[in-house]
């Protein structure tokens, strides 16, 4: 009997991508009942709007995902809608899962950025049995680099930096630890941008492709680089991880790479988790296996033609 | 649509053999309903039971695995905490009785199993719960409602104190004295119910924990549900549910369970426990004890009302449920803290990058 | 030296990794994760096993540059991690 991996490569490799629906089939399917249903990793997700910027959107960033049929299995549904009466006025973008509203409205002119987060909550709170860290996740070599930073830390435009070098994105914000295999599992998705990093990541060399800016959003402008494809296409292979770093961008700042030993490590995980405190000692072992198997380092830099090359040269297999 | 789906969630967990030819449809709306209602765990805990598991497909699986496994984190966080409270109220020298949830669990009870757990309830007898509280407040427990309005409305008209909230872990203790609000017009002797508990065991913990007797413990599950706000009434139903099928083959027990309910002034909800614990999960009750329950019920005034009011929140809020009802908010207890309200740099206090054990301030 | 003997305040809560930088101690009991040097995290390891007393401990690892055992030991037991009997 297949192995359950193998059951949903075999599903996986024939789903068609959604560049292969017309625009009309696209909004159908996002108005049917059971929605555009689309994979994202591992999961499927039903994806319901009545926003044509959300065909749009997804048209731009989510064009080599397998589009999965209507009596496929859906993991998540969830939904971007326009409220009632103020749909003609001043629209608003509400966001459900399974039928319950987990945030306030938004604007409707950021109803691309509310799927997204919308999405980022969904997995955050339902993969609760994987050491869940905030972080962004590549591939190289075959093996993991997990970038734990807060937010505004210039993660995710390295990030992106990276993947248009060819590393394969497993996330721009959500390292998953399998607590079983302690592997990484990949859920690529946009790369967020905010305010000045979007003109960067726009500029760089690997033919990015920017889906639609909101403006005026709590974090500012906000939009999202697509996924490289191959990144996509690679999405259920899981990844052992092997190095930590702790970016830090500063402007003017020069390159500054420091080694630290496990147990820092492991303290600065902690606090850059979502769920260890969830986890009990089942988190502390599996985080402590993760730090075991790693090289940990913080990363000051002022600019991305200082860290990706640094980056290159530590992140290989014979290192 | 291939067939109604509402009853889904009542069906599998009454019957794990109806999954056997679900389509994906019927699998979105289970694990929908399921999620929405908390019983996840449960569900998977029952199939596993049925020894369905396996033949569930890969990808519905995935999520019964996980509720399993996070299901056993929340067992493992309840244990710890309840160490904690016994060594806070062992000075107390009085039974500290366990209700609900974690008294299922240290009591080792079906319904205690891949259960999430949510606030801890604990009963003492009404002259020692001001000690009892002081205890808690000793170790490190916070009032959450401060004002002076709050406070009166739980001390004096309700039977509980109000939650109070550990001030690093963030569990919330419900602490009573008694299983239904005085001013319900029910009376019950919670001296009676307190002198019938009987001890349970917690790793790791003095041993000052006690549950209810089967059969007040049926007959308190049967007002925590007809008394509070029916929110999480399938939940609780099933709890109800579960325990019958676990008592029932106990000596005396069918026996006891309505005059016993009679003597403490709790019939009615006994009776409406029987009654939708046969409807929505066809709990196998003896035929005296249903017709007794079918002859009471049907003298009540108002009973047809009544009757549809309460089928009515013992479906999943869940869109494939057509629930009428808007989800309301609830609060998970998951690793012993307070989901919504804490954020996670509150929940690592002692979070050290140097050596904090040199105690006079210099960094190591 | 007297025969103070140490033990973990809940041993069966408190797990402890080990590394060259220093170690990480997790409490369930409390939910608690915290970072000590070497020696302590030997220390606790060692009485994660049983009970032991002062001269036992002595010596496990290369000891901290400035703090004594018994200080040590008296440090770890104000924040709860160990506790004395005579």
């Amino acid at each position: 009997m297949a192995s359950c991996a193998q059951q949903t490569e075999a599903l996986v490799s024939h789903r068609p991508p959604l560049s292969t629906l017309t625009p009309a089939e696209l909004r159908r399917r996002l108005h049917s009942q059971h929605g555009l249903r689309l994979q994202l990793g591992r999961f499927v997700a039903g994806i319901r709007s009545n926003f044509d910027s959300v065909a749009d959107g997804l048209q731009a960033l989510y064009a080599d995902y397998p589009v999965a049929a209507d009596d496929d299995f859906c993991d998540y549904p969830v939904e971007v809608r326009s409220s009632g009466l103020r749909r003609y006025v001043r629209p608003q973008a509400i966001f459900r899962f399974e039928g319950t509203q987990p945030f306030k409205p938004l604007p409707g002119n950021q109803a691309v950025a509310m799927l997204e987060w919308g999405l980022n909550w969904v997995f955050t709170n339902h993969a609760q049995h994987y050491l869940i860290i905030h972080a962004a996740v590549l591939e190289r070599d075959g093996l993991g680099l997990i970038m734990a930073a807060p937010p505004g830390s210039g993660k995710s435009t390295l990030c992106a930096a990276l993947a248009l070098r060819g590393w394969r994105l497993l996330s721009d914000e959500l390292a998953m630890i399998g607590l079983d295999d302690d592997l990484l599992m990949p859920l690529p998705r946009p790369v967020s941008l905010k305010n000045q990093s979007i003109d960067i990541v726009r500029q760089l060399p690997g033919q990015p492709v920017i889906g639609p800016i909101a403006h005026d959003t709590a974090k500012g402008t906000v939009a999202h680089m697509r996924a490289p494809r191959a990144s996509v296409e690679a999405a259920l292979t899981p990844v052992q991880p092997r190095w930590i770093v702790f970016p830090q961008f500063a402007a003017g700042h020069a390159l500054d790479i420091e080694a630290h030993g496990k147990a820092h490590t492991f303290m600065q995980l902690v606090s850059n988790s979502f769920n260890y405190p969830r986890l009990g000692v089942t988190g502390f072992e599996a985080m402590g296996r993760l730090v075991d198997g790693c090289d940990g380092y913080t990363a000051r830099y002022g600019s991305l033609d200082q860290i990706v090359p640094a980056l290159e040269s530590i992140c290989t297999r014979s290192a | 649509m291939s067939r109604q789906t509402d009853t889904h969630l009542a069906r599998a967990l009454a019957t794990p053999e109806f999954t056997e030819r679900f389509d994906a449809r019927d699998w979105e709306a289970l694990i929908g309903q399921a999620r929405t209602s908390d019983l996840l765990g449960q569900l998977a805990e029952r199939l596993r039971d049925a020894g369905r598991l396996e033949s569930t497909p890969s990808q519905v699986r995935f999520h019964l695995d996980a509720a399993l496994r996070i299901a056993a984190l929340h067992r493992d966080s309840l244990l710890q905490e309840l160490a904690v409270i016994g060594d806070a109220l062992q000075s107390l020298d009085q039974p500290v009785l366990l209700l609900k949830g974690a008294a299922y669990a240290v009591a080792g009870l079906h319904a205690g199993r891949s259960r999430l757990f949510n606030d801890i309830d604990l009963m003492v007898a009404k002259e020692v719960i001001d000690r009892a509280e002081g205890a808690l407040f000793r170790s490190g427990w916070r009032p959450t409602h401060l004002n002076s309005y709050d406070q009166r409305y739980y001390r004096e008209w309700m039977h509980e104190l109000p939650p109070i909230e550990h001030m690093t872990r963030g569990t919330v203790i419900d602490l009573h004295h008694t299983i239904v609000p005085p001013t319900s017009g029910h009376i019950p002797d919670a001296a009676q119910l307190i002198a019938d508990a009987r001890p349970v065991v917690v790793p790791h913990c003095p041993d000052v924990f006690r549950v209810l007797s089967p059969v007040d413990m049926v007959m308190h599950s049967a007002c925590h549900l007809f008394f509070g706000e029916l929110q999480k009434g399938l939940r609780d139903l099933y709890d109800l549910h579960c325990l019958l099928v676990e008592f029932s083959p106990e000596a005396g027990f069918w026996a006891a369970l309505l005059p016993r309910a009679r003597a403490q002034q709790l019939e009615y909800p006994v009776l409406l426990a029987l009654r939708f614990a046969q409807r929505i999960f066809g709990t196998d009750i003896p035929d005296a004890v249903a017709t007794e329950c079918r002859t009471r019920l049907a003298a009540r005034p108002a009973g047809a009302l009544t009757d549809h009011l309460i089928d009515a929140s013992m479906y999943p809020l869940h869109p494939s449920s057509d629930s009428p009802w808007r989800r309301a908010r609830r609060q998970i207890l998951y690793a012993r803290s307070h989901w919504l309200r804490m954020p996670l740099h509150l929940l690592i206090p002692h979070l050290a990058y140097k050596a904090f054990i040199h105690d006079d301030g210099k960094a190591a | 030296m007297n025969r103070v003997l140490w033990s973990l305040v809940t041993p069966e809560a408190m797990s402890v990794v080990n590394w060259p930088d220093g170690s990480v101690l997790y409490n369930a009991r409390t939910t608690t994760t915290t970072m000590l040097t070497r020696t302590a995290g030997a220390i606790v390891a060692r009485l994660k096993a049983g009970a032991a007393d002062t001269d036992a401990l002595a010596g496990l690892w290369p000891a901290d540059d400035d703090l004594p055992l018994l200080e040590l030991l008296d440090a770890l037991a104000r924040h709860g991690i160990l506790r004395a009997a005579d």
